[in-house]
């Protein structure tokens, strides 16, 4: 059966169903089931509180740090945990892609979905995290739906693609791991904008110009930066942004599906 | 005869040497693996098929002849790569119970997770549940994440999953033969239910004498290509007399 968008809709029961199947058996693994939700993040954000202010003695230009980097860690994870799952989709449901028709497109949505729910409770994490803090909470958190919204999308690009190659490439999700490993500390996750922006100037010419601007089209970083603006710094996120990480988005989205569709009909003979 | 339910016209599908064996990175990256053509095997090559309304079908053929990919493209789950597929009805498929179950989950859990999978909706399955726990006999264990299910006791929640649909055309691949004595013949009353049910069933099986019980036409496949198809007795006729007789084995185990 196609992934086509009527055929994705036809099929919405199932996405909910692989959505809170995957919630439930990540939950059963888990120790602590579902407060793991909430530990996680909170983990996560001592840790990198731990290494950067405690050991290094940085991050005291980004108080409080932990609100500073979870805004980070939160979407960053997001995107890490859904494409090194998508990679391995399709090999590890093999038996029922093979046995039942149904388009094979409803499996990396809801393992981003799944993903989602997480990043949704992290979020709650880092808002009371916020207001732990004393950050002020204003009209700046208005941002943040459509932010989560570009998130899922942008999200969902990267997972389409990794799930139709993972078929063909035995060895991508372990090559994935590493690439958002890098690409984590290209991203503004550590650090602030402003960071890259003060050193790129220190260069001067034309590449101190030029430089934050090629940085900035990283839609990653504009999504920390808009998260950021929104709890963080309690400011709006430039406009200029908002539009190459719409426009980025839609384009990556479309490419995406096309490039799901292209490998759809023939990825059943990897398999 | 009825109308044409499945009209299958200079079918071909066809699978290249290195789709069985996936690429590295290294070499996609370097190799230009993604673009290399393999040597090509045809599965089906040629097939040309019309099934009429009412019928019951049975595909016989040695392994490796075919029988599992026509299941495939009957299905609507791999596109054929020459010829036409026309299937005028709803497809159900019993080509491997129990597939997509997660493990993690209650057998209950699992009910609405492959219902889902077969198109059933939610409100649907709500009603069917209780048919179907009863059916599957599982006990307290329907409550228990499958995982400390055996092989046989899957094989019967599948079984009692799939089964509970109403198929317009109904394909099945050797998954008659489900659990112990007593749930088979459960199991056998159900089929002749649904069988009574459908507009067209195909039947892959190894077991002849069942095939010739229940079949009105039989296709016999060889290397992808129709050997013989009509009368279910003359075409099993022919292929017993070509295969050295009836395995009672898989008679006696599949039927």
């Amino acid at each position: 059966m196609d992934s086509t968008w009527p055929n994705i809709v036809a099929r919405r029961d199932l996405i909910r169903e692989l959505t809170l199947s995957e919630l439930r058996s990540r939950s059963a693994e888990s120790r602590f089931g579902w407060v793991w939700w909430l530990i996680d993040p909170l983990i996560m954000m001592l840790i990198y509180w731990g290494i950067v202010v405690g050991i290094f003695g940085r991050g005291d230009h980004y108080t409080p740090y932990p609100v500073f980097v979870l805004c980070a860690l939160l979407p960053w994870k997001h995107l890490q945990s859904a494409l090194t799952n998508a990679a391995k989709l399709l090999r590890s449901n093999e038996g029922v892609i093979k046995a039942i028709p149904f388009p094979t497109i409803v499996l990396p949505m809801s393992n981003v979905l799944a993903g989602f729910a997480y990043f949704v409770a992290g979020l709650v994490v880092l808002l009371v995290a916020a207001a732990a803090f004393g950050l002020p909470f204003g009209p700046a958190l208005l941002q943040l739906p459509p932010l989560m919204l570009l998130q899922l999308l942008l999200v969902s690009s990267f997972s389409l693609v990794a799930t139709s190659f993972g078929a063909l490439i035995r060895d991508l999700s372990g090559f994935l791991t590493h690439v958002t490993r890098v690409g984590f500390y290209a991203c503004p996750a550590l650090y602030g904008v402003d960071l890259v922006r003060e050193r790129a100037a220190k260069l001067g010419g034309a590449l101190g110009e030029w430089l934050p601007t090629l940085y900035m089209l990283n839609p990653f970083a504009i999504l920390i930066e808009g998260y950021r603006q929104a709890i963080f710094y309690g400011g709006l996120l430039e406009g200029r942004y908002w539009l190459v990480l719409s426009v980025e988005t839609a384009l990556l989205f479309a490419a995406a599906q096309r490039i799901y569709r292209y490998y759809d009909r023939r990825v059943i003979k990897f398999l | 005869m009825g109308d044409p339910v499945v009209e299958l016209r200079g079918l071909g599908v066809y699978f290249r040497l290195q789709q069985r064996s996936r690429m590295s990175i290294r070499k996609a990256l370097l190799g230009g693996g993604l673009r290399r053509k393999a040597p090509m095997i045809w599965a089906l090559r040629d097939v040309d098929l019309t099934c009429h309304e009412g019928e019951i079908v049975g595909v016989v053929g040695p392994n490796g002849a075919g029988k599992s990919t026509l299941c495939l493209v009957l299905s609507r789950i791999l596109e054929p790569d020459e010829g036409t597929v026309q299937v005028r009805g709803h497809v159900s498929t019993l080509l491997s119970l129990g597939a997509g179950f997660n493990r993690e989950l209650s057998g209950r859990a699992n009910i609405l997770l492959n219902a889902a999978f077969l198109g059933i909706s939610r409100k649907e399955i709500a009603r069917r549940m209780d048919a179907i726990v009863d059916f599957a006999d599982l006990g307290e264990f329907i409550d228990q994440p499958i995982r400390f299910y055996s092989n046989g006791m899957r094989s019967r929640l599948g079984f009692a999953i799939a089964t509970s649909l109403d198929p317009e055309i109904l394909v099945l691949d050797e998954v008659l033969s489900v659990g112990d004595r007593a749930f088979r013949a459960k199991s056998q009353a159900r089929m002749q239910e649904l069988m009574a049910r459908s507009r067209l069933i195909v039947i892959v099986s190894h077991a002849t004498s069942f095939l010739r019980s229940v079949c009105t036409r039989c296709l016999w496949l060889e290397r992808g290509r129709v050997r013989a198809f009509g009368e279910a007795g003359a075409v099993l006729d022919a292929y017993e007399a070509e295969m050295g007789g009836v395995d009672p084995a898989v008679d006696e185990s599949e039927v």
